[in-house]
């Protein structure tokens, strides 16, 4: 049986490939015979530059190499190989001379892998060869795993592009288009957990529908995806939100598993009426500004998120106020004020609040795009961020109502 | 100081000289290492086709007083001759690579005569044992 063969049967693959790189014929011959009848396959270059070109055209398993070359030094070649291999790893053994300790050291800090004295033993250098060939099944398992990873991360990157597709399709994200209201959102990660739903009953008045499901990512955007059909549908037939609130529990309850809620704001602007009303469920305050940016009014969260509370003690009961000159109504997620928080600032909440100050209202999204972009460029956000602002025309004051008969803080806003 | 000088440098000599007497290879080591005559006889021949060529190579750089190129012509005789099981001739030729990266001309002339006769030795030798094992 030959020596390439028995070393088949011992590593399982083709017999690795040698090149030995001296310029002393007899040193040469001398480590091929060698490498040859340990069952090693061999190639020759009797300088650097030749090393080079061999090694392009035969594609070596290992390098032997003379640390002393004529014209380009061993460690001049060795960095040409290294970059002529890629990211395929090729141990670079040196061959030096017995007493050049200093010169052994040398070949090792430069980059090589290990080296070898002459006159060279057989069973050094098999044991040598050994490691080396050790370190390439390593390195290329290694390589393996990461073709693999790389797969996978492309397979995943395929799947996500089509979930998100089905799923902008299932919220119907193409219909989020009403000239009072705009909204932005920055995802956290791919999908964003964050949902925003605008439409019209068929009296013309316009329902707002900020939903924020549990975490973030795949699992939150899955959250809020049965609540969009509902939210259009109950909107189309002019039902009012907080009955839409009260079947959006009910169906979260019904379709998602134990554990996982959605925040909710469901705000209703009747144009004619002069009136908002307002549902929060667990999102931040939504705030009315005037026309300064001032803060007419905060309706804070008075209800759990949806899917918490059991249908029989669901309470659907809303905020209201009429308004007489224009407002503004801001509505956003708990990752905005998060993540002022996450940058050191004591209170989240009052860093929103003072963000639209002196702003004028058409001016307002730009500047939030644009604030909250910066406090991202850096790193993603820890959470989905997401802010809405609608438009409320009206007369010269904003008068509050009392719809929600629990509320004795509504009143006359100026 | 000069008588000085010239003891030390007679017992460098007489140093040298018996070094080289006792300058061998192990032609019986080699042979069983490679395993084979052939390879054996091929590695003889490698040898002895460029062994003048490096004398020369030798002479020249010391003539040119060029001591990278007698340097270099010193360390590939002592890689050659490493082959052969020779310790001491790999020991004297790398004394000449010392001495011709120090650059004392004295010491260099005595280290390359010395190494001349080392290798003259070393030629014959291998053309004992080549000649042996052709027949």
């Amino acid at each position: 049986m030959s020596a390439v063969l028995k070393q088949e049967q011992k590593f399982g693959n083709a017999a690795l490939k040698v090149l030995i790189v001296d310029d002393d014929p007899p040193t040469r011959l001398m480590l091929g015979t060698l490498a040859s009848q340990l069952g090693y396959r061999t190639v020759y270059a009797k300088n650097g530059e030749t090393a080079i070109s061999v090694f392009a055209a035969e594609q070596p398993d290992i390098v032997l190499m003379d640390m002393y070359l004529p014209g380009m030094q061993g460690d001049e070649a060795m960095t040409e190989l290294r970059a002529l291999s890629g990211e395929r790893w090729v141990p670079i053994i040196f061959v030096t001379i017995a007493g050049e300790v200093g010169r052994h050291v040398a070949t090792l800090v430069r980059g090589a892998d290990d080296y070898l004295v002459k006159p060279v033993d057989q069973d050094v250098l098999g044991a040598k060869l050994e490691v080396a060939r050790r370190t390439i099944a390593l390195q290329r398992q290694v390589e393996e795993k990461t073709r693999e990873l790389r797969r996978y991360r492309d397979d995943a990157e395929n799947e996500m592009r089509m979930a998100k597709e089905v799923i902008d399709r299932l919220v119907h994200a193409d219909r989020v288009a009403d000239p009072m209201a705009s909204h932005w959102i920055l995802p956290a990660a791919n999908f964003s957990g964050d949902l925003v739903a605008v439409a019209r009953t068929p009296t013309g008045v316009l329902h707002v529908m900020l939903a924020d499901g549990t975490g973030h990512g795949l699992s939150a955007a899955l959250s809020v995806l049965p609540i969009t059909p509902s939210f259009y549908a109950m909107t189309a037939k002019g039902l009012p939100i907080e009955l839409i609130a009260s079947t959006l529990n009910r169906t979260i309850r019904e379709q998602l598993p134990v554990g996982r809620f959605v925040a909710t704001t469901l705000v209703s602007v009747n144009s004619v009426q002069r009136e908002v009303k307002v549902w929060n469920g667990g999102n931040p305050p939504l705030l009315a500004l005037a026309a300064d940016g001032t803060i007419q009014r905060k309706i804070s969260s008075r209800h759990l998120a949806l899917g918490i509370a059991p249908p029989e003690s669901f309470d659907s009961e809303f905020d209201s106020f009429r308004f007489e000159a224009p407002c503004q109504l801001f509505l956003y997620s708990d990752g905005v004020p998060e993540g002022y928080e996450a940058a050191g600032e004591t209170s989240g909440q009052a860093a929103v609040e003072a963000l639209l100050l002196g702003v004028p209202a058409n001016t307002r999204m730009k500047l939030l795009r644009s604030r909250l972009s910066a406090r991202h460029l850096e790193q993603r956000p820890h959470d989905d961020v997401t802010v809405v602002l609608v438009d409320c025309s009206g007369g010269a004051t904003v008068t509050a109502t009392k719809a929600d008969s629990r509320r004795p803080s509504a009143g006359t806003l100026t | 100081l000069t008588p000085t000088v010239e003891a030390v440098a007679a017992e460098r000599v007489a140093d040298v000289a018996a070094n080289d007497a006792s300058v061998t290879i192990d032609a019986q080591a080699l042979r069983a290492e490679v395993g084979d005559d052939d390879i054996f006889l091929q590695l003889c021949q490698l040898f002895l086709q460029d062994a003048g060529s490096l004398a020369l190579e030798l002479a020249e750089a010391l003539a040119a007083g060029d001591m990278e190129r007698l340097y270099r012509a010193a360390h590939r005789i002592k890689g050659s001759v490493s082959v052969f099981h020779a310790p001491r001739a790999v020991a004297r030729f790398g004394k000449l690579e010392s001495a011709a990266r120090a650059g004392d001309m004295g010491i260099i002339e005595m280290e390359y005569q010395a190494s001349r006769r080392v290798l003259d030795s070393l030629v014959n030798q291998i053309e004992v044992a080549q000649g042996a094992k052709a027949a």
